[in-house]
């Protein structure tokens, strides 16, 4: 073994929670491939390769990898994959791309199977890579550099989007723009805004001249110059950028940045007065709890965040829709390890599901080798599957993680196909045709440090659906 | 002063000995060995008992190393010799990885024919920064390169996208050297940069024995006295300045190959201060001091950090409990990379480089070291 | 040799040419060009560069505060602190500490006050800390900051942020004064500012270690406010001069009171400076240390002094932009910035950092607003930057006797 040099984070997630032996299987609301092959004492590692300690990106990364850890326990706890017990390997970048190639190395000793990216800047270096080395690669919502190439043409490629792209997330709300005169005006305008200097593979991968096309042809105008800063610029500073798109008209701020991105350009329409005008869009990852969170020092002049009624796209399932047993059974977990306000983000959720994932690919891939190659001994089962093998699965098998979304790689285009949907983050008191009366309610919940958090409900405007399809050339057969 | 302990017993016969690099035919045979062993560490690795105990992350890390002492040694040239403080080298690789990717995409270059024109072009950027020493010096012209930094850095971004693919990254891997009719694939990149790096050191460490060197060490010793023996300052000034971006390109663009996808967030200024640290760390004015540096801060940034994070949050956060592990781990990188570099510059302002001397010099003499 | 004096004259004819005047004419002749596009972006935005100009005054109010404790640091000891902006976050943080809670550890509250009345009383030597004057001195103090950090009404929290955060930012100055400066006496130029590059990053990992990557906002003007009835966002109507959709010109109240607050520190500052004894050894010491020593003031401990009164600057400029605008991780960015200002009004001019800090404050937000893209805090400063070293190194009001050739 060369673990003399591998002192690699190896989380042992093993830690076996006092089940009820009789109980060892999942619950009903998670169902999974049936076993037909016993890996019992067999270990199956997730690896992730990504940036978890730099500001920019750690906060949604270390949720992720608090959503991976207590998932891996709850399904260790309740029989793993087949007997076999999942861990958890993480390498951190810190966003440096001389660091992504050497852990995407380290980790390549271990001869994964698959592998977890969560960064678009790391998939866009590795994609010619792992060609190559034939891993697939699991990425959440990529961009189009990353998945296909420079030309966005190229469909060879080991990267699959389990969550549509930046570009027809974006594209999927222009859509709803289009629909909605009611909300948005006859003459809807979009100013697009994103996060700049070192992290702007992320902040423009949405700005791409076919979703501009796109838009337009649907009658919603695209300011044709984006706005770009960095995520520690203040409020200030991005009104400056604000007023350059009012000025050519916008009547919606689409932002494609995480975390702080959406609270600090509504701080900024706030602060230049005019809140009452202008839209504000985000991303999946701006309809975030963290965005909520961050903005509870920043409250507008109804007593509510001032992110209170951001649209944006939310593939997934989100904290506050507890009629699904998912999330009864995700914020139960977060409870019972103690999670933190800031660690529960979506990317908590995507850590969750991540491990659904892998518990029905690797049950799927083991059944298929196991009957192919004629091997029963787990660990020869194992050893038998390969990145080749992964994919294949990952190809044909369409399931829902934890039911919170479809991942489907039909098709051939390594997007998962047919999942979006325009919500609005509301708070307190929130209903479906009004904003909230007043910040004072039930949910309001006291920090102690004499702010306030305000849990945000999230609210379904579109029905899951397929997003449009943006990469290049894709315009020409619509 | 190092270089002329022999043991007693080996005398110079001829002017020819008496200027060799090599003074003995052990000092090049070793020399001719080192170099031998570091190419064929690709297959050692891969066909020795080696390979287990060592990972071959290794080889990337060893060809990073190549690569950052590269742009080290250039440094050295402007720091170590001449006295002139760079905040922007980082900057000076950007510009020679993204026009030789340029030369290359868009004007039909070969690998071969781009390195040497975009180090020249690197060159000639690094002297257009290096004007202002006409009229100033020390921390002002440090100033200038931190402006070079930024300027740099941004141009590449807004500007010139249409060339550089601007934020995006810019993949060249269509576009992979050519040696005798065999196209030089990732691992191929090795055997390239290992052997450019080891002539560029032999180049930087001649340079320092010439009439342009010696010039160098006086403009850092004493500007005025040099100025008054003869030495014309800024033009020698700006040869250091040539050379250092020359050395900064051409580290670039072997980054950019090796890569195959350059992105300008490799070229942060937080990269320029790991390469000034690595100066410091190794020795500046030594020619082995670069490359003692950048291998001391490559492997301890790819090779023993990553590795060592989640043991030190998991001590930290037991012994002080408030703070939580996920904090100590993000801070692991800076707190060490910034303790490290204090304490060489308190307890070893010489670097490793003069360790290396010390120990050479009492392996001379041995058995009556001092 | 004689052959080689004729050769060097025509190889390096590069310095026969006037190369000052050559520049000279260059950049002015931009600058009538740039002006001209300049004046006609502006008709076309009047009042957005009325804006711009109002943010950029204030901005710059922060900017000369940050640039005042570079100019201090380099009057004193000829260092060149690149972790001014480090010191502001992790003063700030602890600032932002004492102001938020009230439940921290009575051990950390007494270790650092204790800390800091030993290297207070010990400035100049360790051995000052066994004169019994000097030991009582250390305990009363030690004593009168627990008390006063731990004040346990929540209306004296902002007397307990102030002190707590005053000993935390001399604490931090007598540290990197006695641990890492003091050692490197006599050290080239450039080992100085590597060693405060190293301090820089080691802050940064510190304050991410204790207060994570969040931004934190502070609020300590939100009661002032509160009591005086002035609105967050203090808007100024423009329709009836300008025609334009955003009919206000805004200012937020916050970045108004932080902007005179930072100008009555730094005026407090300059007078300290230029009439009390402290100021004068400082300069003194500044002018030639070994004649100061001679003269019998004691250099370290007036060393000392300066970095402490620097690490004050950078807590006063890191709270008052955190009130403004959050305490988290620009404020080493902003500090790098603060480098052109220092350039531009000299290094030695502590009137020179208030103009130059306003002016690459405007420049700052005339770039966002005319070219967006980061070019007003990745591109503006940095072309002023090398403005003014090829046309006035000496910067607006430096000494002429600047390191010249």
């Amino acid at each position: 073994m060369r673990k003399i040099t591998l002192l690699l984070i190896v989380l042992l997630l093993a830690l076996p929670v006092a089940a009820q032996d009789d109980e060892m299987g999942l619950p009903d609301f998670l169902p999974h491939t049936e076993c037909e092959v016993d890996l019992s004492g067999q270990t199956i590692t997730i690896y992730h390769l990504g940036d978890v300690s730099s500001p920019g990106y750690s906060p949604i990364t270390l949720p992720l990898l608090a959503g991976i850890a207590d998932a891996a326990a709850y399904y260790n706890a309740h029989g793993g994959v087949c007997g076999a017990e999942i861990t958890q390997v993480n390498f951190d970048t810190g966003g440096d791309p001389a660091q992504t190639s050497v852990g995407y190395e380290q980790l390549k000793e271990n001869d994964p199977d698959l592998l977890v990216l969560y960064s678009s800047q790391d998939s866009e270096l590795l994609r010619p890579t792992l060609i190559e080395d034939q891993i697939p690669v699991i990425i959440s919502a990529g961009s189009i550099p990353g998945l296909y190439g420079e030309s966005g043409m190229e469909l060879d490629g080991w990267i699959y989007a389990t969550n549509p792209l930046y570009a027809d997330q974006f594209a999927d709300f222009c859509d709803f723009v289009a629909d909605n005169p009611d909300t948005f005006g006859e003459e809807p305008v979009i100013g697009y805004m994103g996060w700049g200097g070192p992290f702007a593979a992320f902040g423009l991968a949405a700005f791409t001249d076919e979703t501009i096309a796109h838009c337009e042809m649907n009658g919603v105008d695209i300011i044709d110059e984006a706005q770009t800063f960095l995520p520690t610029a203040t409020a200030e500073e991005l009104a400056t950028l604000v007023e350059n798109l009012v000025l050519e008209d916008a009547t919606i701020i689409y932002v494609n940045a995480l975390a702080t991105g959406p609270v600090r350009v509504a701080e900024a329409i706030e602060f230049i007065g005019l809140s009452d005008e202008l839209e504000l869009a985000t991303v999946n990852w701006g309809m975030d709890s963290s965005v909520a969170l961050l903005s509870r020092a920043s409250l507008g002049e109804d007593g509510l965040p001032l992110v209170n009624g951001m649209y944006g796209s939310m593939p997934f399932g989100w904290w506050t829709e507890t009629d699904d047993p998912a999330i009864q059974l995700i914020t139960a977990e977060a409870d019972a390890n103690e999670r933190d306000l800031t660690v529960r983000g979506i990317s908590y959720i995507l850590g969750w599901t991540l491990v659904d994932s892998y518990v029905e690919l690797y049950t799927v891939t083991a059944n298929r080798i196991a009957e192919e190659q004629g091997l029963t001994d787990g660990g020869e089962i194992l050893e038998a599957i390969d990145g080749v093998a992964m994919r294949e699965t990952i190809e044909n098998h369409a399931f829902e993680p934890m039911g919170l979304f479809l991942q489907d790689f039909e098709g051939g285009t390594r997007r998962s196909v047919a999942n979006n949907r325009i919500v609005q983050l509301r708070f307190a008191n929130a209903t479906m045709d009004g904003i909230a009366t007043s910040g004072d309610d039930a949910l309001k919940i006291d920090l102690g440090d004499g702010t306030n958090y305000y849990p945000p409900v999230i609210i379904q405007l579109t029905e899951f659906g397929p997003a449009p399809d943006m990469r290049p050339g894709m315009m020409d057969e619509e | 002063m190092s270089a002329n302990i022999r043991p007693s017993g080996v005398f110079d016969t001829s002017y020819a000995q008496d200027i060799s690099i090599n003074r003995t035919w052990w000092d090049k045979l070793s020399g001719y060995l080192l170099f031998g062993l570091l190419l064929a560490i690709p297959f050692l690795l891969e066909s020795t008992f080696l390979g287990d105990i060592v990972s071959p992350s290794w080889i990337t890390t060893i060809t990073k190393i190549a690569i950052f002492a590269i742009a080290a040694q250039g440094l050295n040239i402007l720091m170590g010799y001449t006295g002139q403080i760079s905040l922007g080298q980082a900057a000076f690789m950007a510009a020679g990885a993204y026009s030789s990717a340029v030369f290359v995409r868009e004007l039909g270059f070969t690998f071969w024919t781009a390195l040497p024109a975009a180090a020249l072009f690197t060159g000639f950027i690094g002297l257009i920064f290096g004007l202002p020493s006409l009229r100033v010096k020390g921390f002002y012209l440090a100033m200038a390169t931190l402006a070079a930094q930024n300027i740099i850095i941004w141009m590449i971004r807004y500007p010139l996208d249409n060339f550089t693919n601007g934020v995006n990254p810019l993949p060249l891997e269509n576009f992979k050297p050519v040696f005798f009719g065999q196209t030089v694939n990732h691992n191929g990149m090795y055997f390239i940069i290992i052997t450019l790096a080891v002539l560029l050191f032999l180049v930087a460490r001649n340079i320092a024995r010439t009439r342009t060197g010696r010039a160098f060490i006086s403009v850092r010793d004493n500007d005025l006295a040099a100025e008054l023996l003869g030495i014309n300052v800024f033009a020698y000034k700006l040869q250091a300045f040539f050379i250092s971006s020359l050395y900064a390109g051409i580290a670039g663009t072997l980054l950019a190959f090796h890569t195959q996808t350059i992105l300008t967030t490799q070229f942060e200024f937080l990269v320029s201060i790991e390469l000034l640290a690595m100066l410091v760390i190794g020795g500046a004015g030594y020619p082995l001091g670069p490359l003692f540096g950048a291998a001391f801060v490559l492997i301890l940034n790819q090779q023993v950090i990553p590795n060592i994070q989640p043991a030190v949050g998991d001590l930290v956060s037991s012994v002080l409990t408030f703070i939580p592990k996920e904090n100590v781990v993000t801070a692991t990188k800076p707190i060490l990379f910034g303790l490290i570099l204090a304490l060489f510059l308190i307890l070893e302002p010489r670097g490793l480089a003069y360790r290396w001397e010390i120990l050479k010099i009492s392996w001379k003499i041995r058995p009556y070291s001092y | 040799m004689a052959t080689n004096v004729s050769t060097q004259k025509t190889r390096f004819s590069l310095q026969n040419l006037n190369w000052q005047q050559i520049w000279k004419w260059t950049l002015m002749g931009l600058a009538v060009i740039f002006l001209m596009w300049l004046g006609a972006r502006i008709d076309e935005n009047p009042r957005g560069f009325l804006q711009a100009t109002v943010s950029g005054v204030l901005v710059g109010g922060i900017y000369s505060l940050v640039a005042v404790g570079i100019v201090m640091i380099n009057k004193a000891s000829g260092i060149f602190n690149f972790a001014h902006g480090a010191m502001m976050l992790v003063s700030a943080f602890i600032f932002f500490s004492f102001y938020t809670t009230q439940n921290y550890s009575m051990v950390a509250v007494i270790l650092l006050a204790g800390v800091t009345s030993l290297l207070f009383v010990a400035m100049n030597n360790w051995r000052d800390i066994l004169i019994p004057r000097n030991a009582l001195i250390a305990l009363l103090m030690t004593g009168v900051l627990v008390v006063l950090m731990t004040l346990p009404r929540d209306d004296l929290r902002l007397i307990r942020a102030l002190v707590g955060g005053t000993t935390g930012a001399v604490l931090i100055g007598l540290m990197i004064e006695r641990f890492s400066i003091r050692p490197l006496m006599g050290q080239p130029i450039f080992t100085m500012i590597l060693m405060t590059l190293a301090l820089d990053s080691l802050f940064k990992g510190v304050s991410q270690m204790l207060w994570g990557s969040i931004d934190q906002k502070l609020t300590i003007f939100s009661g002032l406010q509160a009591t005086l009835n002035i609105p967050a966002t203090i808007r100024i109507d423009t329709s009836a001069i300008i025609e334009s959709r955003i009919s206000t010109i805004n200012i937020q109240t916050d970045t108004v009171l932080a902007f005179i607050l930072s100008v009555a520190a730094y005026v407090a500052f300059a007078l300290f400076f230029q009439y009390t004894n402290i100021g004068l050894a400082m300069r003194a010491t500044s002018e030639n240390q070994r004649l100061a020593q001679s003269v019998g003031l004691r250099v370290r401990a007036i060393l000392a002094a300066a970095w402490a009164i620097a690490a004050l600057l950078a807590l006063t400029a890191g709270v008052l932009y955190g009130a403004g605008n959050g305490i988290g991780k620009n404020m080493p960015d902003l500090a790098i910035r603060a480098f052109p200002a220092v350039l531009l009004g000299g290094l030695e001019s502590i009137g020179g950092a208030m103009i130059g800090g306003i002016v690459i404050g405007l420049a700052q937000t005339w770039a966002d607003s005319l070219f967006g893209s980061d070019a007003g805090t990745q591109l503006a400063p940095y072309v002023i930057l090398m403005i003014v070293l090829i046309v006035r190194p000496d910067g607006l009001f430096g000494q002429k006797r600047i390191e010249r050739i």
